[in-house]
């Protein structure tokens, strides 16, 4: 073993010499265990042990220890088969055994002793607690989301996990959306720049999803939200081909969507086109390449959705191409290499959904997506000691712009002039984009264009069962990536314009207009390197305690347009769980865990800090009522210059939270437990921003002067100790495994917050120091309750099986946040709550799902009826104000029906 | 597992900011209890005289000045910096500064820039004070007189979007701002983020209600708009510039500051009077 570490640490070195200097990892294995013993219960030393699995190259074997225990580690998530063998005793075979990504599953085996030769087989009673782990998450297997009357993408079954609230982007336990991290086989797949998702993948080319809402596994280098572990499949020495087709159709429901009156809470129907269509197609081929080998898997699909938002004239059009492909090589058993490669074009025309007001030629189109590589190398040194590396690159890339021109009417987008070539983009003609609901708003899209990457490599080394007054399994690992974006920002034509009215919202009542001359395309680079260092150890004394502890140590260093350090921040995160099966049979746990989770943050907080500020300086003039435009200026207002006047306190801290969790398990029936978990969180240090020059009332709502007497907005960014976040919760959970043809997961998810969240900078606050909380945010997570659930049964008849589903969300409670921003007029600050319109009623949105299996000669065929919010009863997000005064709210999720049909070979 | 007490000790390690140039400054502030007798006049002109009703007194305005000077007013006022125009006066620079009791919108038009905070302590408290001392009972959209604090809590609620009493930031039951203490009513003030300049002086002054119960210092065109039913205005917001100009708005029947510390250290507790009243 010593010769192990020094190999190892001279790894390291190497590494932490070469490497840039991020900060997640994940795992994407689980872990098999057990003991073997007679039928005295005796345990048997020498036990030859030999596991299975179609997601296993080859076979694993051992033989049992002194100790009658065998143990395989690294293994890729699948079902398992454990055949023990012994002289002298019959041949134990156990099927259908689990493993899961970042669990132990522990199978104990009784052996017979017989005189002949017998192999006796049964299928394992599926384990449904992890008496080992502290995590707090939620594993969904493939089988489970293919069954489940959700979205097909790993964005929406997300949703399905206890402590998560919100939509695409979710907000797990009281986080924001931009603080979660995504992994894809365990790998970091954040947005650099935003910190939300980055990419959109092939729904049946995931193996398992991991939600992990709290883990306290220091190798999970998660920061203050959730981590969202997407763990593909891998391929098997088995040719298969899953392929499937849907329509989903949601525009023939009742339209009780989009309205709401301004004086109340009642729904009233609407004119407005609710246009809701979405289709799919897939295909997944995998198999061997050379059997137990080398195998592959390649995935293709394509998505397209047309969705009107808030009685937007033009649906938003959305087409997706998502291909993954990757190969994996085990040329010989200590090594095994996988190379893959995603990527996921997508175009999103008519994106600007908030208002109705929006002409055809002044929509935009996003074109995104990009493509990621990835590498890794597992190098099992022996069934305890192994090293995983991993190197990825990834660059991805959101292009807003105008709707180019078409002279194709019947799309209704952007027509163009005749002179004027099919998509073709006006960069040129003075725009005249309305604000605050002006009518007047041709030819304005801004346009923003930006690629980003990141680099990432990582190693872990694992030493695992090492014997020390107890059992022990360490594991450490570094983690280094470099992320940079190269964006370019403009409006076209330069110009836009501001409607002057005497009343809010009134355009009858224009006076004059204003427009504001900016200084034209700003382009800049910057980059930001982090480091991130993890040491834990397992530790478990007695066989029914596990203690785990550890820390992790995550820096990170901003650069901005200069190239200059901006922003560097690191912390050390301690975390510890004590986790103990007080009658050692597997079917109870009490846990208990606390840890520190840092921010490692994003891009766009360091963006607040480039030189040259927003890039763009303006003049602000003074004109007529604009019936038509002349470009003649009558009074040249104010200037301001391009730059930047936002600065930073010096020695900032990374934003961090420190999280508890208290939590009993117990299998009450067999395949089924009930757990509950009481959790705190407490987020601290949030980026936020000051007005230094400010001088405020006694709440901080109101400045009452300036100290160098002139209202300038010189702000500063800060990780100020009122720029906080408490937030508890209550989880009570129901788990059943599959078994009896049926499987069950709900939750109930009481949870108080308090504070705030952090989004973008363009919702920092200028933090008044008198707000006792810094409350800028969109807390979406301040519902009170929450309930998840779903539940699969399978009607027997092969070959007729026919599978039914039911999933139900549930949420209610009130918004708690209060939300402040820049008013009009005399630079005050106005307090405004957010929250749903609704938010004393509650909603739920129930789905079900009917899938009946057709015999054919060869494989699966399948027709799938699903039908999502059978009870019309959720109302949409995103609000915004007519012109006649009325909240106009958008209907996400109307009733709709999908049809489907899926092949499996 | 000796690794533990350091875990545990980390974990509770906190994070300060050491950087920051502003410290906070806590004292009181005193005004004498003749400052509540105040004349009012309703819309028919007849005019009522009021005795001792806190609930008229107007919000307290504190800066924190580099110094103080005499002659400019007929109360001692903040130095100022050049005086660039005839009708301008000059700029004070506050250090910072606080308010005791802030304009607050009272959720109905008819209460715009005449709802001051920490004043009131209940809804019914508010129809009290404008029915039976101003003589001016508090009219709904229909032009009717408000008929019940529930009336009033659900259009607060409407137009606020609030959700509990809680946000109501003019109802403070308990929670008043001044308390009495002898011949003056005194409040606890806290000055929070204040940039410190050895021997700078705390200087305020407290607006009082015109007869026809205007605060001078409240903009009624100002302030995010209001968009209820048919009606369309703005909440009102008090002037931006009130430290760095208070002579613009310090009017007759204001209390100046005329016993103004001086503060040395960051701990000094202040104790500022606003003994003279303005005529």
């Amino acid at each position: 073993m010593p010769r192990i570490f020094s190999y190892v640490l001279r790894l390291f070195l190497i590494l932490l010499v070469l490497l840039p200097g991020s900060a997640i990892a994940a795992v994407t294995s689980g872990t098999l265990k057990g003991t073997v013993v007679d039928d005295a219960d005796t345990e048997i030393p020498g036990v030859r042990v030999t596991i299975k699995s179609e997601a296993l190259m080859g076979v694993r074997q051992q033989e049992t220890d002194a100790e009658g225990r065998y143990f395989f580690a690294q293994l890729p998530p699948g079902e398992y088969v454990i055949i023990a063998e012994f002289p002298g005793f019959n041949t134990e075979k156990r099927t259908g055994v689990p493993v899961n990504i970042g669990r132990t599953t522990e199978i104990n085996i009784s052996m017979k002793a017989t005189t002949g030769e017998a192999t006796i087989e049964s299928e394992v009673a599926r384990p449904v607690i992890d008496t080992e782990s502290g995590n707090v998450s939620t594993v969904l297997t493939k089988d489970f989301l293919e069954r489940l009357p959700a979205g097909r993408s790993y964005q929406e079954v997300v949703q399905m996990a206890a402590g998560v609230t919100g939509g695409g982007n979710p907000n797990v336990a009281g986080s924001g959306s931009s603080e979660n991290t995504y992994m894809l086989d365990g790998v970091n797949i954040t947005d650099p720049v935003t910190g939300t998702f980055s990419l959109n993948f092939n729904f049946d080319a995931i193996e398992q999803l991991e939600i992990l809402v709290a883990a306290y596994d220091p190798e999970y280098g998660i920061n203050l939200g959730g981590g969202i572990n997407i763990v593909t499949a891998s391929g098997s020495n088995t040719l298969k081909v899953q392929t499937g087709l849907y329509m989903e159709n949601g525009e023939w429901s009742p339209k009780l969507d989009s309205i709401f009156a301004a004086d109340g809470l009642e729904l009233v129907s609407t004119d407005f086109d609710s246009r809701f269509t979405l289709y799919s197609a897939g295909i997944v081929v995998s198999g061997p390449i050379i059997r137990d080998k080398a195998w592959f898997l390649a995935s293709y699909e394509n998505a397209r959705s047309l969705i009107a938002f808030s009685g937007n004239p033009l649906p938003r059009d959305y087409e997706q191409h998502s291909v993954f492909t990757k190969v994996t090589v085990q040329p010989v058993s200590a090594h095994r290499f996988s190379l893959a490669i995603q990527s996921d074009p997508t175009t999103v025309d008519n994106i600007f959904q908030g208002s109705r007001f929006i002409e055809p030629e002044a929509q935009g189109r996003q074109a995104q997506g990009g493509w990621l590589g990835m590498l890794s190398w597992d190098w099992f040194i022996s069934p305890e000691a192994f090293v995983e590396t991993k190197a990825t690159v990834q660059k991805s890339f959101i292009e807003v712009h105008q709707v180019p021109c078409s002279h194709d009417q019947d799309l209704g987008y952007n027509p163009c002039s005749p002179d004027e070539m099919d998509n073709t983009i006006d960069f040129f003609t003075p725009a005249r984009f309305g604000q605050n609901n002006a009518y007047d708003s041709d030819n304005a899209y801004v346009f923003d264009i930006g690629d980003r990457w990141r680099a990432e490599v990582q190693t872990k080394f694992s030493l695992l069962q090492i014997e020390a007054l107890g059992t022990h399994d360490f594991k450490t690992g570094v983690t280094a990536d470099f992320t940079s974006t190269h964006r370019s920002v403009g409006f076209s034509g330069n110009l836009y314009f501001v409607d002057l009215n005497t009343q809010y919202y009134n355009p009858d009542t224009l006076k004059n207009y204003y427009w504001v001359e900016l200084s034209g395309p700003h382009d800049y680079v910057m980059n930001a390197q982090t480091l991130g260092f993890f040491i834990q150890d397992v530790y478990k004394p007695v066989d029914n305690l596990t203690l785990r502890y550890g820390f992790r140590y995550d820096r990170q260093d901003f650069r901005n347009d200069l190239g200059d350090s901006i922003l560097a921040t690191g912390l050390f995160g301690p975390r510890f769980s004590a986790n103990w099966d007080p009658w050692g049979k597997g079917k109870s746990k009490l846990t208990g865990s606390v840890g520190r989770f840092n921010d490692t943050s994003r891009l766009e907080v360091a963006d607040y800090l480039n030189a040259s500020g927003s890039g763009f300086g303006s003049k602000l003039f003074l004109g007529e009522y604009f019936g038509e435009f002349t470009n003649e200026a009558n009074l040249d207002y104010s200037y301001s210059s391009p730059d930047n006047t936002n600065t930073v306190l010096p020695g900032l801290t990374a934003p961090r939270a420190d999280m508890f969790t208290l939590g009993a398990e117990q299998e009450i029936i067999q395949d089924l437990a009930v757990k509950i978990y009481f959790n705190g969180k407490f987020t601290r240090n949030l980026y936020a921003l000051d007005e230094v020059n400010g001088v405020w009332d006694e709440t901080g709502y109101a400045n009452i002067g300036f100290s160098n007497g002139e209202f300038e907005y010189l702000n500063r960014l800060r990780t100020p100790s009122i720029a906080r976040r408490d937030y508890w919760w209550t989880e009570f959970r129901l788990e059943k495994v599959f078994s009896n043809r049926w499987q069950a997961q709900a939750s109930y998810t009481y949870a108080i917050s308090k504070g705030s969240v952090q989004e973008s900078p363009s919702y920092f606050l200028s933090v008044a120091p008198q707000l006792q909380y810094a409350t800028n945010a969109y807390l979406g997570t301040d519902i009170r309750h929450d309930i998840t659930g779903a539940i699969t049964w399978d009607v027997p008849d092969d070959p007729w099986t026919t599978q039914l589903a039911l999933l139900i969300f549930a949420e209610s409670g009130y918004p708690m946040d209060q939300y402040y921003d820049s008013a009009y007029g005399a630079g005050s600050i106005r307090k405004f709550t957010r929250g749903t319109y609704a938010r004393t009623e509650g909603y739920w949105y129930l789905s079900s799902r009917v899938e009946q299996q057709i015999p054919v000669r060869k494989g699966k065929l399948s027709g799938v009826l699903q039908v999502n919010n059978f009870t019309n009863n959720r109302s949409g997000s995103g609000a915004g104000i007519t012109a006649d005064n009325r909240w106009v709210y958008g209907r996400q999720s109307p009733i709709s029906v999908q049809l489907g049909a899926e092949y499996q070979l | 597992m000796h690794i533990l007490p350091l875990l545990v000790s980390l974990v509770g390690c906190a994070y300060e900011e050491t950087a920051l140039e502003h410290v906070d400054i806590a004292g009181t502030v005193k005004i004498p209890k003749e400052a509540l007798n105040i004349e009012v006049i309703d819309n028919d002109d007849n005019v009522y005289v009021i005795e001792g009703d806190i609930r008229t007194l107007g919000p307290v305005y504190l800066g924190v000045f580099p110094g103080v000077q005499e002659g400019a007013y007929a109360y001692t006022s903040p130095e100022t910096g050049p005086v660039l125009s005839a009708t301008e006066d000059g700029d004070t620079y506050p250090y910072g500064g606080t308010t005791v009791g802030r304009m607050e919108f009272g959720c109905y038009e008819q209460l715009v820039c005449k709802m001051v905070t920490g004043r009131f302590t209940s809804f019914d408290d508010v129809l009290d004070f404008h029915a039976n001392v101003l003589h001016e009972p508090i009219l709904n959209q229909q032009g009717l007189p408000v008929g019940s604090a529930e009336e009033y809590r659900e259009t607060c609620y409407d137009v606020n979007n609030y959700a509990t009493d809680f946000e109501v930031d003019f109802i403070k039951e308990g929670r008043l701002d001044f308390k009495e203490d002898g011949d003056y009513l005194v409040a606890d003030v806290e000055i929070l983020h204040t940039y410190f300049k050895e021997g700078m002086s705390i200087w305020g002054w407290v607006d009082m209600p015109s007869r026809t119960f205007d605060f001078s210092t409240c903009d009624a065109g100002q302030g995010t708009p209001v968009n209820f039913y048919d009606q369309q205005y703005t909440r009102g917001a008090n002037y931006s510039n009130l430290l760095n100009q208070p002579g613009k708005y310090i009017q007759g029947g204001d209390w100046v500051a005329d016993e103004i510390p001086t503060i040395e250290s960051a701990d000094d507790k202040f104790e500022v009077v606003l003994g003279f009243k303005n005529e």
